[in-house]
């Protein structure tokens, strides 16, 4: 087992005439020791995950009510998911947080060029979950409009009536509309309670989507810190430890939507 | 239990000014890298068991021309889904080397969690046992009353927005295009019998509502067209016949 011990690490010299910053960060005059600091940090940062976890239990209870009440308005809505991107952004999402998680293992050891490394792929991973949230599922929904490389395209080829942006984007007839409440406007629906379960579907995956948006900007930031001033090491990097209890979270939420959303029959 | 007193530190520490390291210091653990490969590798595994089941569920329902219960769907989802959590929040957030107060904090957030789904539970399956007819939801009509689109000067639509979307598209392009735009967009990946009546349909007493508004998926008066013999495409199996009383 390896642990740290703050002793071992006393007031280094500037490398590369860098500000050496990990080193010389100091507790507040108001902790006796830079580790009750730490603790009082994680701790804070658990209760406001509670919290977190509290506005997404209002998510799940009502999904709860509306599926016991309109069993059928859901899994037909469902059957318009396509599990596969679903499997793919939960694979996503358990890379990346195996990443942050890699990425503070490496900041606890000094490990500064892999860190950074691994907090890159976190960014980027999360990018890709976006990326195909609102390239695949997002905009052909709301829209109709497909980007031209969707692998769902060819089974619409004969109702493509348009397209955008020299042949990027094609429009396939009657397809989009499966928007929440009043803003739905699909046509083909089979139960008359369908616009429930797009309101559902909508508010989980974009309140989601959402934190995965802030914890992606909280990731940058830390990067951020790493690049200019060597922020985290040995003695400290609760910043990069709270943003990884943030994005774990967001992968841990994801983690039982993807099977209320995508695996219902 | 006693507590030690601080002793002199020999050397000045900066990040324990006062000497206070017996009370509060203590070591940060570090998760080997192993380890953190090894509970990924499990999640991966998780994720394919689940997405497996699902897939299994469905085979056997397709092949047996049995419905399984619903709870089968969600108790296995949602078992698999808790193991996959909790090894996240024992290696990946580190509630298992951490100060065990934060694991108290999540499991008393659980808790509320617990007791707020439990007491919405308990309403939802008990509503008909005084009154059989508050089983099932009692207002009619789908979501209906709202506006025809997001904008401020849209009409307001005095009908489920399903029905009213569906007429204005028939209206639009006719009955036989409907159907053929209907049999390519309806249910692309899978091939599972939808259900014939819906589940506005399955309810109880509905006061208020057009009988049989939603019991077949196009409207009786458009299928007059469709050649004589063929059923429609979601033909109602079994329809529940309308209660005489109104």
């Amino acid at each position: 087992m390896t642990t740290l011990d703050t002793r071992s690490n006393p007031l280094g010299a500037d490398v590369h005439g860098q500000s050496p910053g990990w080193k010389k960060y100091l507790p507040g005059h108001h902790w006796r020791t830079a580790d009750e600091e730490f603790d009082a940090c994680t701790l804070g940062f658990w209760l406001f995950l509670a919290t977190e976890v509290l506005l997404f239990a209002g998510l799940f209870v009502g999904y709860t009510i509306l599926r016991y009440k309109f069993p059928q308005a859901f899994t037909n809505g469902s059957s318009y998911l396509d599990w596969r991107w679903g499997t793919l952004n939960t694979v996503v999402l358990l890379l990346s947080s195996y990443t942050m998680a890699a990425s503070i293992r490496a900041f606890q050891l000094d490990r500064q060029k892999q860190g950074k490394i691994l907090l890159s792929a976190t960014f980027i991973f999360g990018l890709v979950f976006l990326l195909i949230k609102f390239t695949f599922e997002y905009t052909p929904k709301l829209s109709g409009w497909f980007i031209a490389f969707d692998p769902a395209l060819p089974h619409y080829a004969a109702l493509v009536d348009g397209e955008a942006l020299w042949g990027l984007f094609k429009h396939v007839e009657g397809y989009g509309g499966k928007a929440p409440g009043q803003f739905f406007s699909y046509a083909f629906s089979e139960d008359p309670w369908e616009p429930l379960w797009w309101s559902i579907y909508y508010c989980a995956t974009g309140i989601h989507a959402l934190h995965v948006i802030i914890g992606m900007t909280l990731i940058a930031w830390c990067f951020r810190r790493a690049v200019l001033y060597k922020a985290y090491g040995p003695s400290h990097y609760t910043m990069v430890e709270n943003t990884g209890l943030y994005w774990h979270l967001v992968d841990l939420i994801w983690i039982f939507l993807f099977p209320l959303l995508y695996l219902i029959h | 239990m006693s507590t030690p007193h601080a002793a002199a530190p020999e050397v000045f520490d900066e990040l324990d000014p006062h000497g206070m390291g017996a009370y509060t210091k203590h070591s940060h653990h570090i998760v080997s890298g192993m380890t953190l490969i090894s509970i990924l590798m499990i999640l991966l595994g998780f994720t394919a068991v689940t997405v497996g089941a699902a897939q299994v569920e469905k085979w056997i329902e397709a092949s047996l021309h049995y419905e399984l219960p619903r709870w089968v769907n969600v108790l296995v989802a949602m078992s698999i889904a808790t193991v996959k959590a909790t090894l996240v929040l024992m290696f990946f957030m580190l509630l298992r080397y951490s100060n065990p107060i934060n694991t108290v904090v999540f499991l008393f957030c659980l808790l509320a969690f617990a007791l707020f789904l439990f007491f919405t539970l308990l309403d939802l399956s008990t509503r008909g046992m005084i009154n059989p007819i508050k089983a099932h939801q009692v207002e009619a009509g789908g979501i209906g009353g709202i506006r025809a689109g997001w904008r401020a000067d849209a009409p307001i639509i005095n009908q489920a927005p399903v029905v009213f979307w569906r007429e204005r598209k028939i209206a639009a392009v006719g009955i036989e295009r409907y159907n053929e735009l209907k049999n390519i967009l309806t249910h692309p990946h899978e091939h599972h019998a939808a259900a014939p009546v819906s589940s506005g349909n399955l309810s109880g007493n509905r006061p208020g509502i057009t009988p049989g508004l939603f019991e077949a998926a196009a409207p009786e008066a458009h299928d007059a067209h469709a050649p004589h013999g063929s059923a429609p495409a979601h033909a109602p199996a079994h329809a529940p016949a309308e209660p005489a009383k109104h």
